[in-house]
C-alpha cells in the first residue's frame, strides 16, 4: 500500500512530458550548424530567378486584382434584367390570323396523313428549320441592343422551304431583316 | 502563508522581467540583423534551434525531416527578417514560420511517413514515471521505454496536424494558450477546444499506459 501511494499517477500529460526528453545528441547540432551555414550562404548569393522577378509578382497582382475586378464588375456593370414590356410594334400588330392558323382543329388522323405526304416531298435536312410565324414579340433595351422574343410554330403546311433561313434567332439588334418566312406571311416588323 | 505571497509575487515579477528582457534582447538582435549584421542571426539560431527543432520533431516524428524543416524555417526567417516589425515576440513569429513550414511538409508528404525517433533521455521525473509503468506492466524498463515511445508517437500521428500542433505547443513546449493562439492564428477558445479533443483521443489511444 505505501508503495502504491508513492507511485506517480500516469496521465496523458505525464506521458506527453516524456516526449520533452526525446532530444538529439550534441553532435547533431554540429552537423545542423554546418548545414544551416551552407544553406544560408546559398540563400545570400542566390540570384533572383525569372520566377521571383516576373511570375511571382504577376501571380500576386492577379490574386489581388481578380477579386477586386469581380467586385467592380458586379457593382458597376451588372444590371438586373428588366421586366420586358410589349413594344410599339406589337401593339399595332394584328395576330388574330396567326392565332387562328395555330389553333386550327383538325382530326388527328387527317393531319398525320397530310404531314407524312408533305414530308415525303421535302428534303429532311431542312425539316428541322421549318418554324415560322411570330406569335408574340416583346422587347427591352439594354446597352443599345434590342431584344425580341418570338414564338414560332411549324411552317410545314405553309410552303416547302427553299434554303432560306426560316428560323430566326430570338435575339436580334435594331437592324432587323425581314425573312422569306415573314414575307410569305405578309409580316413586316 | 504571509511569507509565501510576497515570495510568489516576487517570483512572478522576476519571470515577467525575464520574459520582457528576453523579448527586448531578441528585438535588439533582430534590429542588428535588419541592419545587415548576419552574425547576430547566429545568436538567435543558437538560442531557438533546440526548441524549434523540438516542435517540428514532435509534429513530424522524424528527426531528419525535423532537422531539414528547422533549417528551412530559419532560412525563411532570415530572408524575411526585414518584414518583422516587432508587433509580436520574435519567438512567436519564428515558431509560426516553423509550424507552417512543418504543416506544409506534412501536407505534401501525407502518404509518405515513417518514424525516425530520437533517444529518450532517461532523467529525473521521467525515470519515476518509467518505474511506475514498469512496475505496473511487470516489464523491463528499457523494453517498456521503446514500446511507450512508439505508441506515443503513433498516437500523436493519429491526430490531425491542427490538433497535434496544439498538443505539442501546450503539453510538450509549455506555451500558454494565448501564445499558441498567436502562433497558430486562431482564437484562445479554439486552442482550448482542440486541446480538449486531442487529449480525449490520446487518452483512448494510450489507455493501456494510463491509470
Amino acid at each position: 500500500m505505501p508503495d502504491n501511494e508513492n507511485r506517480q499517477k500516469v496521465t496523458v500529460e505525464t506521458l506527453l512530458r516524456l516526449k520533452r526528453c526525446e532530444r538529439p545528441s550534441p553532435e547533431f547540432w554540429d552537423d545542423f550548424n554546418k548545414d544551416f551555414d551552407r544553406r544560408r550562404l546559398h540563400e545570400l548569393v542566390k540570384r533572383p530567378s525569372i520566377y521571383d522577378l516576373l511570375v511571382a509578382p504577376a501571380i500576386r497582382v492577379l490574386a489581388l486584382g481578380m477579386p477586386v475586378a469581380a467586385v467592380f464588375m458586379i457593382t458597376f456593370l451588372w444590371k438586373p434584367v428588366e421586366k420586358s414590356v410589349p413594344g410599339p410594334l406589337f401593339i399595332g400588330e394584328d395576330v388574330s390570323d396567326v392565332a387562328a392558323v395555330t389553333i386550327e382543329m383538325q382530326p388527328v388522323a387527317e393531319v398525320m396523313d397530310e404531314a407524312q405526304l408533305e414530308l415525303a416531298s421535302v428534303d429532311t435536312q431542312q425539316m428541322s428549320n421549318q418554324f415560322v410565324l411570330d406569335a408574340l414579340q416583346e422587347q427591352s433595351h439594354h446597352a443599345g441592343l434590342r431584344f425580341r422574343k418570338v414564338l414560332y410554330t411549324p411552317a410545314i403546311r405553309l410552303s416547302v422551304p427553299s434554303g432560306a433561313f426560316y428560323v430566326r434567332d430570338s435575339m436580334s439588334s435594331d437592324s432587323y431583316q425581314v425573312t422569306t418566312a415573314d414575307a410569305k406571311l405578309g409580316r413586316n416588323f | 502563508m504571509s511569507l509565501t505571497k510576497p515570495v510568489d509575487t516576487a517570483v512572478s515579477f522576476d519571470a515577467e522581467d525575464d520574459v520582457l528582457s528576453a523579448a527586448s534582447a531578441d528585438q535588439m538582435l533582430v534590429e542588428r540583423v535588419q541592419a545587415g549584421d548576419v552574425a547576430a542571426f547566429d545568436v538567435l539560431v543558437k538560442k531557438y534551434r533546440e526548441r524549434l527543432y523540438g516542435i517540428v520533431y514532435n509534429l513530424t516524428s522524424n528527426r531528419e525531416d525535423a532537422a531539414d524543416i528547422t533549417q528551412e524555417a530559419f532560412i525563411k526567417a532570415f530572408s524575411s527578417i526585414n518584414r518583422f516589425k516587432g508587433n509580436s515576440a520574435f519567438f512567436t513569429w519564428l515558431y509560426r514560420i516553423g509550424v507552417n513550414t512543418a504543416l506544409s511538409h506534412l501536407k505534401r508528404n501525407r502518404f509518405r511517413r515513417f518514424f525516425s525517433l530520437e533517444h529518450i533521455q532517461d532523467e529525473g521525473s521521467n525515470a519515476q514515471v518509467l518505474e511506475t509503468l514498469a512496475a505496473k506492466h511487470k516489464s523491463e524498463k528499457g523494453a517498456l521505454l521503446s514500446e511507450l515511445q512508439e505508441k506515443l508517437n503513433e498516437a500523436m500521428q493519429k491526430l490531425s496536424p491542427k490538433h497535434r500542433t496544439v498538443v505539442v505547443l501546450f503539453e510538450i513546449e509549455g506555451l500558454s494558450h494565448q501564445e499558441i493562439a498567436d502562433i497558430v492564428g486562431c482564437s484562445v477558445g479554439t486552442v482550448r477546444s482542440r486541446l480538449h479533443y486531442a487529449k480525449q483521443q490520446l487518452q483512448a489511444d494510450l489507455k493501456q499506459f494510463i491509470d
